[in-house]
């Protein structure tokens, strides 16, 4: 079977899958902002393979670039939020910051 | 052979957002290098400029209807309408934060640029035609409100709050972009033009689940349920400045983008968002009403309210017609004016060491500060319903477009929640006139602007509600060529 | 065949790698796992024909945003006393869920009949994607690519205001 459109959908599907269930149980920030990592990525693999199957063009590898973009800008303002937690709380587990009740 | 796509109209669609985020790039080299003591304010008003450069260009602009960039940002009734809503609610926001943030041990000067910066994505929100360019301007935004959220650094509420705002937004960035994938690849575009041509021909499957992952990932934005866990947490932890410029600009942001997502780009499809939109809708309303009615704290009750009302507005896009459209228009045009005054209130309540956003800390508030809570008990009415005021005339005419589309249930359901809603801002009014005061006075400080902020709210909620039709007919107007 | 047998091998490397990130029990193996991935997925690319991007992929992702994420792992935890922390969502009803969303969609994957154009990137023999990207980014793409410039730019100030040293009285 010749390597086509679907192939590359699955696995993007598959790294999705397991970038949602890694935001889902991490109770470790960092954890869960490899998680989004993940389904970024996974998305990315869904424009480039668009892109190359469905129009041909160039458009969903630049998608993907503004992706990239993107994925650095958040790593730069999360880690700077969770360093920021740590030094407030001794942790960066998720669930012990709640401070916060009504 | 490069050819790039630059003419009178692309210049005229992207000044407006440009002055803005230009304004913010000066200001930040104003804080930079400019010497500050503690209380001077030329961050501020250098800020303010920008702003007032980019409400300067949206009203030379109003009535221009212009596509540019091969219609991929618009320049129309609905841009610049928007563009007015962020940007007043970012001049209220710099004219409340003023002394607050000093109060609190505040000195980072960036807060204002990054208001700037926010405002400028809200502004390229409102304008995106095209699902890349709203991603881009989402981003903008959200990446300015997650440091926003945390900016008082000493404070564990705060750094807290922009943890969890942060990991869901985040999060629902993957939504969209998932989303934006499923579209690209059953129509091979994401510009709106593009997308309303492919959908015939495209799979069905890709469709449904590409506005399913859309709807969540900006139900997260407007904090619509089953989205909007981080809301009171994000709201109460943040600075109150903060949470106003969150609870109005950026929720009308997701607004005004999930309007002409939907509306324009996605039309065609009405028939399957709209259900989802009408349930979405009536839970959004009914849960944040019946949460606020249980909540001690003000500011975290406000957050409630917020969440009903984002239900309200969901309702009149549910409704989809270009009558409905320029209700959510005017509702957030009063919606601004109510809610920053509400959160200025409780600005000017709060005190360096304690923000007294308690239920208990505004009893008797009415003997103490006769006019401060004149202000308040506008705001509140208004946020009722109560006519004249502003509110009033916002939820009406969604009430009104949703009747006229004959959506009765949607209709009685939003009166029925306006009623529970009456309880909990009544409740806030009677503390103020009728109980008696608890401990002593805090030691309150003069903040004259913030009070020149509250006069014009005042002023806005009382005048709107007056005046409604010259915005509305403008509003709706705008929205008769968007739905086709 | 070899062909086939490269994209299946490359295939497994990168899901591998996503499910190491999502089940390991310690952060800095998800680290090293979501690291594989990231390879895997700038080897997809080359698949693909995105050379260009298989380049960024490596450079920012492998050599920015993970050399960054390590750090902060080195920075916020004791590397020795790794603990088995418990779950924000319990891991089966999340597994059930993922299951769940997983099944739906790949059915919608294989069955969609997805617009298919036998055409391919139009390129010269020799010549990589590089160009017309630089060139799209001048062209139809002017708008989100100075878009893009004040994202970083908000990023660039918040990062350090919020991470820089106090400021007080």
């Amino acid at each position: 079977m010749e390597i086509g459109l679907n192939h590359y959908l699955v696995v993007g599907l598959l790294v999705f899958l397991a970038g949602v269930f890694t935001v889902l149980t991490r109770r470790n920030a960092i954890g869960v902002l490899m998680g989004v990592e993940l389904v970024l990525n996974s998305a990315n693999i869904n424009y480039i393979a668009f892109s190359r199957f469905g129009t041909g063009g160039l458009e969903g590898q630049i998608f993907s670039i503004f992706v990239i973009m993107l994925a650095a800008a958040e790593a730069a303002i999360g880690l700077a939020i969770v360093l920021g937690i740590y030094r407030k709380f001794q942790t960066i587990d998720v669930e012990e910051v709640d401070s916060l009740r009504g | 052979m490069i050819q790039v796509p630059f003419g009178t109209a692309e210049w005229q669609s992207i000044a407006p957002f440009s002055l803005v985020a230009i304004g913010g790039m000066i200001a930040l080299l104003w804080a930079v290098f400019a010497e500050e003591r503690p209380g001077t304010t030329s961050v501020m008003w250098m800020s303010q400029a920008g702003l007032a450069a980019g409400l300067v260009a949206t009203i030379a602009l109003l009535g221009s209807e212009k596509a540019s960039f091969g219609g991929t940002f618009a320049l129309d009734g609905v841009s610049l309408l928007a563009n007015l809503v962020f940007l007043l609610s970012a001049s209220m926001t710099l004219f409340m934060a003023q002394g607050h943030l000093e109060s609190m041990g505040v000195r980072a000067r960036e807060f204002y640029p990054l208001v700037l910066f926010a405002t400028a994505g809200m502004m390229i929100m409102g304008a995106a035609r095209d699902l890349v360019i709203l991603f881009l301007g989402i981003e903008v935004m959200s990446l300015a409100a997650y440091v926003l959220a945390g900016i008082h650094r000493r404070d564990p509420g705060s750094t807290e709050a922009a943890l969890k705002y942060f990991v869901l937004g985040a999060f629902a960035t993957c939504f969209l972009l998932y989303g934006i994938a499923a579209f690209y690849g059953a129509t091979g575009a994401t510009s709106y033009d593009g997308i309303r041509a492919g959908l015939a021909s495209a799979p069905r499957a890709a469709l449904i689940g590409g506005v399913a992952l859309l709807v969540v990932a900006l139900g997260f934005k407007a904090a619509i349920v089953p989205f909007q866990a981080w809301t009171p947490d994000v709201y109460q932890g943040a600075p109150t400045a903060v949470t106003a410029l969150m609870s109005v600009g950026v929720k009308a942001a997701a607004f005004v983008g999930i309007t002409r997502l939907f509306l324009d780009g996605l039309g065609p499809l009405h028939q399957d968002w709209q259900r989802i939109f009408w349930v979405l809708a009536v839970l959004t309303m009914t849960v944040g009403n019946v949460f606020a009615l249980v909540q001690g704290n003000v500011k975290r009750m406000l957050a409630y309210s917020s969440i009903a009302h984002a239900g309200y507005l969901l309702a009149g896009v549910a409704v989809g017609t270009s009558r409905a459209g320029g209700a959510v228009l005017l509702y957030l045009f009063t919606y601004a004016f109510m809610t920053l005054g509400a959160f200025g209130v409780l600005i000017a309540l709060g005190t360096g060491e304690k923000p007294n956003d308690d239920l208990d800390d505004l009893r008797g508030l009415a003997d103490r500060r006769p006019l401060l809570a004149g202000a308040m008990t506008i705001f509140l009415l208004s946020l009722t319903g109560i006519p004249p005021l502003a509110g009033f005339v916002g939820k009406f005419y969604v009430v009104e477009s949703a009747v006229n589309a004959g959506w009765f249930w949607l209709a009685i359901l939003l009166v029925l929640n306006s009623a529970i809603a009456a309880y909990y801002y009544l409740a806030v009014i009677v503390a103020m006139w009728m109980r008696d005061p608890i401990g002593d006075e805090p030691a309150w400080e003069s903040r004259p602007y913030l009070a020149a902020a509250l006069l014009a709210a005042t002023v806005g909620t009382v005048l709107v509600g007056l005046f409604p039709s010259g915005t509305l007919d403008f509003a709706r107007h705008a929205f008769a060529s968007i739905v086709r | 065949m070899i062909y086939a047998a490269l994209f299946y091998a490359i295939a497994l490397f990168t899901v591998a790698g996503a499910f190491g990130v999502a089940f390991s029990e310690n952060v800095v193996y998800s680290a090293f796992s979501l690291m594989a991935t990231l390879l895997g997925a700038a080897g997809l690319y080359v698949f693909l024909g995105a050379d260009f991007l298989a380049a960024v992929q490596l450079l920012v992702y492998v050599g920015g945003i993970l050399v960054l994420t390590l750090f902060a792992i080195m920075l916020t935890h004791q590397i020795s006393d790794v603990e088995v922390s418990n779950r924000a969502v319990g891991r089966w009803p999340a597994l059930g869920l993922v299951g769940f969303v997983g099944i739906a969609m790949a059915t919608a994957l294989v069955r969609a009949p997805w617009k298919v154009s036998g055409e391919v990137v139009a390129k010269a023999a020799g010549e990589g994607t590089t160009y017309g990207i630089g060139d799209a980014f001048l062209g139809p793409f002017l708008l989100p690519f100075e878009l893009a410039s004040i994202v970083l730019l908000t990023a660039l100030v918040g990062a350090i205001v919020l991470s820089r040293k106090e400021i007080r009285d």
